[in-house]
């Protein structure tokens, strides 16, 4: 998004590779990150690679709202999806090769449609106007492949 | 982790800055990002640099453990921290600098203190999302025993 605070987040084993997190909020009772790999039914939460696939998700449709928000438009709906992708390298360890995320705003509004294409105009480097404002993304484009789509 | 896999994710806007998350049939009950409120009490669930920050922080320790498990030990506790930095780049838009993580794990052993300063030495190499972040963002971790 725009502007987030430095920040500090905690956590604790609970048993085996599954930890309890500790984001200090008071809404949000408890949440685990499973590291056991067990069927997604067995687990207790979301592994590191989810996790990090949900930063960007969040992160991008933040920052594709707040572009309609600085005209006072929002859209109807959204939805969003990340799919990430792992390859090994050649010394045999496994990494993220690349995020593949789309999002879906809905919205009947013809005013909110052309601002929706205003903030989807490609720039110089290739990427969406919105996605200049994601934190996330734009810090781990370096490292890791991320691609977003929009589809309406 | 296996050779080649794929994982999916996805959100849904609640209202206004408010995401809630879907992952799939994991056993969590209500999970939201929340980029709309600042108060950390008000908060429906973590922006995305806590999450970030939790994902390096659970792959990290993740890892670590791992590593002892290989050799059969195991911790009885842990504790672990991430701080996350974000200032302005060049451009002045703003970015995840560094994130500084605190590993705490009970080393009970002498046997078990010996694997401990073996695994220091490589495993930040098995933490899948800490290596693919760092071209990106400065991750310092500190191990405390």
């Amino acid at each position: 998004m725009v502007h987030e605070n430095n920040t500090i987040v905690k956590m604790k084993l609970e048993k085996d590779l599954i930890f309890k997190c500790n984001l200090g909020f008071e809404k949000l009772q408890e949440i685990y990150i499973d590291e056991t790999l067990e069927e997604k039914e067995d687990m207790w939460g979301p592994d590191a690679a989810r996790l990090l696939g949900m930063a960007l998700l969040g992160c991008l449709s933040a920052s594709f709202i707040f572009c309609q928000k600085k005209r006072n438009l929002n859209p109807d709906d959204l939805e969003a999806t990340a799919e990430i992708s792992f390859k090994t390298i050649e010394k045999g360890y496994t990494r993220i090769k690349q995020v593949n995320v789309i999002l879906k705003p809905k919205t009947e509004d013809a005013a909110t449609l052309k601002r929706i294409n205003q903030c989807i105009r490609e720039m110089k480097n290739g990427k969406m106007l919105f996605e200049e404002n994601c934190i996330i993304t734009a810090s781990v484009r370096e490292g890791i492949n991320v691609n977003v789509k929009i589809e309406m | 982790m296996a050779d080649v896999m794929k994982t999916k994710v996805g959100i849904k806007l609640e209202s206004e800055m408010i995401f809630k998350c879907d992952l799939g049939e994991i056993k969590v009950e209500d999970c939201y990002i929340d980029e709309e409120h600042h108060v950390e009490a008000e908060m429906w669930g973590p922006n995305p640099s806590r999450m970030l920050g939790m994902a390096v922080l659970g792959c990290l320790c993740a890892s670590f453990i791992f590593c002892l498990k290989k050799r059969e030990f195991s911790l009885s506790d842990l504790n672990a921290n991430a701080e996350v930095i974000i200032a302005r780049n060049e451009k002045g838009f703003w970015r995840v600098k560094n994130i500084n993580v605190n590993i705490d794990p009970i080393i009970d052993t002498a046997e078990m203190s010996k694997r401990a300063d073996q695994c220091r030495k490589m495993f930040e190499q098995y933490c899948t999302v800490t290596q693919a972040v760092r071209e990106g963002i400065e991750v310092n971790v500190n191990l405390n025993y």
